[in-house]
């Protein structure tokens, strides 16, 4: 059932927290080289379901294909080793380590030869993974963190980049700064699932969109074709529901 | 003068057995919240393996290798049989588990054993000493002190320098994130329970050099020592285990050294006493550790 | 619950009648259809019970565990032991000790009461260490204070004979004192649950930031049922003094705390759980017994083999854990249990009813 080109595909998924039911019965599709968007208001079920995606959260049904693998039943070490990576919310490096130390951990299936040529690779683009390697990554500031954390997930190359909530508690100018990596990381052709509470900025960045309202699907489409009023439609779609 | 010296190695020495308790403590707790009571049976395993390879006339390097492989074994064993299936068990019952395999494992001991001590045949060099000015120096000790040196200094390495190290302290600071790195959750409970295997171990000769003689709830004084001088320290720390095998080392011999004879059959019972008036005013360790109680895998 | 019954004391008091009716059948059978032998294991299981509720009090309202209540046991038995033993047995036994515990022939009831105002005592002296501490550090804590307890019983020969025997006991313990003494502790300890006091601390044991905010102190609740808790495990150790008639430092260590430990563990965490835990734990290991004994009759002795017991005890509590790790009851006293239950009968009822309607 997976379209040609898809690199993820999502069926039927659900995700339950006892009797708390945060995503039910989502579809989506994510094809190589795109970026998308998934919106939805708080707890609308973002976060639950790129940790589904990855074996963090209790899926309770639902089938996930990526690079044409079934890893449905894959523990998370498992998919994430087959290409998969997630910038959490809230980004948590680990912080009483230094950001080099954080850094290795990112590539932990990577052999120190390799590491240090991805690394390299990888400092022009986060010249704070440089400057700061050896400090106590706890100590730097958000945004900062955020960088480290967006440069630890891009160590092992991975086919589908998921970053949840990159700009969550940042001053302005520092989003613009993660933005502009997000843009850099797209023009580099790097697979992208993005969840913003910052619709506007997302979308206009982002080939297609999603919007989840109370756990289910509630409008998809390209980037473009989204506005304020649909989206404000969609996210209000879930009064409807409850 | 010599006399206080003599203490302080004395103190040195039995610390350091204390400090390597801890440590095994300490590696099992940091990472999977789990105070494995057992650690002291993991002991005695070696203690029975010492007690068994010399009585049969082995090389004593053979029987030390022996002594750790036994008790590192017995770790994974545990880790497999009682421990993997309840990662994700409250706290408690994780510790009654351990609790219960520490019986179960004395038990086993005393069948297989007997209750009789067996005494272990060391090799004559363990009483060997030598004299600075009026003060006898066994080598015993001297060889116990740096052995730990070098063993906390390897681990150290160990945690920073490999990449299972790394994601064994991060572990301990975060599983799921780790996790999120593509560290198997098996290859860090292993390596846990290996570290923590070689350590008991490692302690176990020490110990049982000092102690030649085993019983099958040999590893229970030690094992206790080594979790209150985890619990002073600050549980869950490997540093704060360390320094609080030290302390509880040094207020033992320190007591011993200022309470009069009468005392010293109530020697356990002041230490453990003063750990506890230490515990009123940090209850947290005297590095006060807070851990959360976050779910593992 | 508390909150919608205007005397919540009621429901307590119901509980525990319901309580203590189900422990009387089972002491109406055995005490008529049992041997001597079944008799002697049901008056231990009584015991165990007081103990198991009395570690409960502390165990199951502050989500804490304590390895040290079998100290507060110690306390019991040897202050009880002391103050009713022939003085003639004292003068050879314990010749130094001071004259008035030498030469004191007092009767139960107020030896029993000194040895839990020892128990009590020690316990407000020492408790506010452990009501701080949780989790493991609570256990080692405590599990270091047994020990502390049990270097001093073993050494303080004067008046403990060290670890040698003490006996002559008198043996009061009768199955009147027993289970007397086992309602007033089922009493005591559901008012203490639920009173306002155990339904906080309870409250913090599932979420202690929620528990904090709505206004529980947490550490002087804690202290209160730690101390209940230690004057109910004095008197099960002065009923177990004077059940036994010799006791010995060793029988107040690492075995008896596992054994009440597990019941409470395996029972759940209610009081109703330490009964149910005490009834599984005993039954298990006299199952065990007996068929350990069925072994002996081959040409190998298994008997002589200690410790066969404890292995495949300590082994079927781990098993459980892995069942079911909740315990028994979960956290349900029997009402609930009842209730639940009917509700249940109910629910299929009305579906039943429903399917025929169709
Ligand atoms: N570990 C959990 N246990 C129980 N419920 C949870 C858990 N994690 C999330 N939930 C619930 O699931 C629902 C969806 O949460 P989720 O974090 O996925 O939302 P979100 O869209 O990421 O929100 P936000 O924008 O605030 O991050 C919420 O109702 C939340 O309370
Ligand atoms: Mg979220």
């Amino acid at each position: 059932m997976a379209t040609q080109g898809a690199i993820l595909s999502i069926a039927g998924l659900s995700v339950s927290y006892g009797t708390v039911h945060a995503v039910r019965q989502l579809d989506m599709e994510i094809s190589e080289g795109e970026t998308v968007v998934l919106l939805g208001a708080n707890g609308a079920g973002k976060s639950s379901t790129l940790n589904a995606i990855v074996g963090l959260a209790p899926r309770s049904g639902g089938r996930l294909v990526f690079a044409g693998e079934d890893i449905t039943r894959k523990p998370t070490e498992a998919i994430i080793r087959s290409g998969l990576a997630l910038v959490p919310e809230g980004r948590r490096l680990f912080s009483n380590m230094t950001v080099r130390e954080n850094l290795r951990l990112g590539a932990a299936a990577l052999s120190t030869v390799e590491f240090d040529r991805e690394r390299q690779a990888l400092e022009d683009m986060f010249p704070i993974t440089r400057r700061r390697a050896h400090e106590q990554a706890g100590l730097l500031s958000g945004g900062e963190q955020q960088q480290v954390a967006i440069a630890r997930a891009l160590l092992a190359r991975p086919k589908l980049l998921l970053l949840d909530e990159p700009s969550l508690g940042l001053a302005p100018i520092i989003v613009n700064t993660i933005f502009e990596i997000i843009a850099e990381l797209k023009r580099r052709k790097v697979t992208i699932l993005l969840v913003e509470q910052n619709a506007e900025r997302a979308l206009s960045i982002a080939d297609r969109a999603y919007v989840l309202a109370q756990g289910r699907l509630e409008l998809s489409g390209a980037a473009g074709s989204i506005n304020a009023t649909t989206l404000e439609k969609a996210y209000l779609g879930e009064r409807e529901h409850a | 003068m010599q006399l206080a010296l003599q203490q302080f190695i004395n103190a040195l020495s039995l610390g350091s057995i204390y400090a390597l308790v801890a440590l095994g403590v300490a590696i099992l707790f940091s990472i999977l919240r789990l105070a494995n009571f057992a650690h002291g049976e993991l002991m005695t395993t070696a203690g029975f393996t010492l007690y068994m390879t010399l009585a049969s006339g082995w090389n004593w390097v053979l029987a030390v290798i022996a002594a750790i492989a036994a008790s590192v074994v017995a770790a994974l064993i545990l880790e497999r049989v009682a421990y993997r299936r309840l990662r994700n068990a409250q706290p408690l019952t994780l510790l009654m588990t351990s609790f219960a395999v520490s019986v179960a494992l004395q038990s086993i001991f005393l069948l297989t054993f007997g209750a009789r001590p067996k005494g272990i045949e060391l090799p004559a060099f363990v009483d060997a000493s030598f004299r600075i000015g009026g003060m006898r120096v066994q080598w015993l000790d001297i060889a116990i002190i740096l052995i730990t040196a070098a063993i906390v200094f390897g681990l150290t390495l160990f945690l920073r320098k490999t990449v299972i190290g790394l994601a064994l302290r991060s572990a301990a600071d975060d599983f799921q994130t780790t996790r999120l790195m593509g560290v198997k959750a098996n290859a860090l409970f292993v390596g846990a329970f290996v570290l923590s295997g070689m350590l008991a171990g490692i302690a176990a000769l020490f110990y049982f050099a000092t102690v030649p003689n085993v019983v099958p709830s040999s590893g229970f004084e030690p094992m206790l020592k080594g979790f209150i001088a985890c619990v002073i320290g600050g549980l869950g720390s490997l540093p704060a285990a360390i320094v609080g095998g030290f302390l509880l080392a040094f207020l033992e011999v320190g007591s011993d050294a200022l309470l009069s004879d009468n005392f010293s059959p109530y020697l356990d019972a002041i230490v453990f006493l003063i750990a506890i008036v230490i515990l009123r005013w940090r209850p947290g360790g005297i590095f006060g550790v807070r851990l959360t109680a976050e779910q593992r895998v | 619950m508390n909150m919608l019954a205007g005397k919540w004391w009621k429901q307590s008091l119901v509980g525990s009648a319901l309580l203590l009716a189900i422990v009387l059948v089972i002491v109406a059978i055995v005490a008529l259809a049992g041997s001597t032998t079944d008799m002697r294991i049901l008056m231990v299981f009584l015991i165990n019970v007081i103990a198991a509720i009395s570690l409960q009090t502390y165990a199951g309202n502050s989500g804490n565990i304590s390895f040290g209540h079998v100290g507060f046991m110690a306390f019991g038995a040897y202050g009880s032991a002391l103050f009713t033993a022939d003085p003639a047995i004292k003068a050879i036994g314990i010749p130094n000790a001071p004259a008035f515990i030498r030469e004191a022939a007092i009767g139960f009831l107020p030896a029993m009461l000194i040895g839990t105002a020892v128990a009590v005592v020690v316990a407000a002296a020492i408790g506010r260490v452990f009501v701080r501490l949780s989790g493991a550090a609570a256990a080692v804590a405590t599990l270091g204070f047994m020990v502390i307890i049990y270097t001093l019983l073993s050494n303080a020969e004067e008046l403990t004979r060290g670890s040698k025997a003490f006996s002559g006991i008198p043996e009061y313990t009768t199955l009147g004192w027993c289970v007397a003494l086992l309602a007033l502790t089922i009493v005591v300890a559901r008012l203490l649950r639920d009173s306002n006091t155990g339904l906080g601390l309870r409250a913090c044991a599932d979420d202690p930031i929620a528990g904090q905010a709505a206004g529980v102190d947490i550490l002087n609740s804690r202290y209160v049922m730690w101390v209940a808790s230690a004057a109910g495990a004095a008197i099960a150790g002065a009923l177990y003094a004077h059940y036994i008639g010799a006791i010995l430092p060793k029988a107040f260590h690492f075995e008896l705390t596992f054994v009440l430990v597990t019941m409470v563990i395996v029972g759940g965490r209610s009081i109703t759980g330490a009964v149910a835990g005490a009834a599984l734990i005993t039954i298990l290991a006299e199952v065990l017994r007996r068929l350990e004994n069925g072994f002996s009759i081959g040409s190998i002795n298994l008997s002589e083999a200690p410790g066969l017991t404890t292995a495949v005890l300590a082994l079927l509590i781990v098993a459980t854990l892995t069942i079911r790790p909740q315990g028994l009851v979960s956290r349900w006293e029997v009402e609930e249990l009842l209730h639940r239950w009917q509700f249940r009968q109910k629910e299929h009822a009305s579906v039943r009813a429903e399917e025929n309607h169709v």
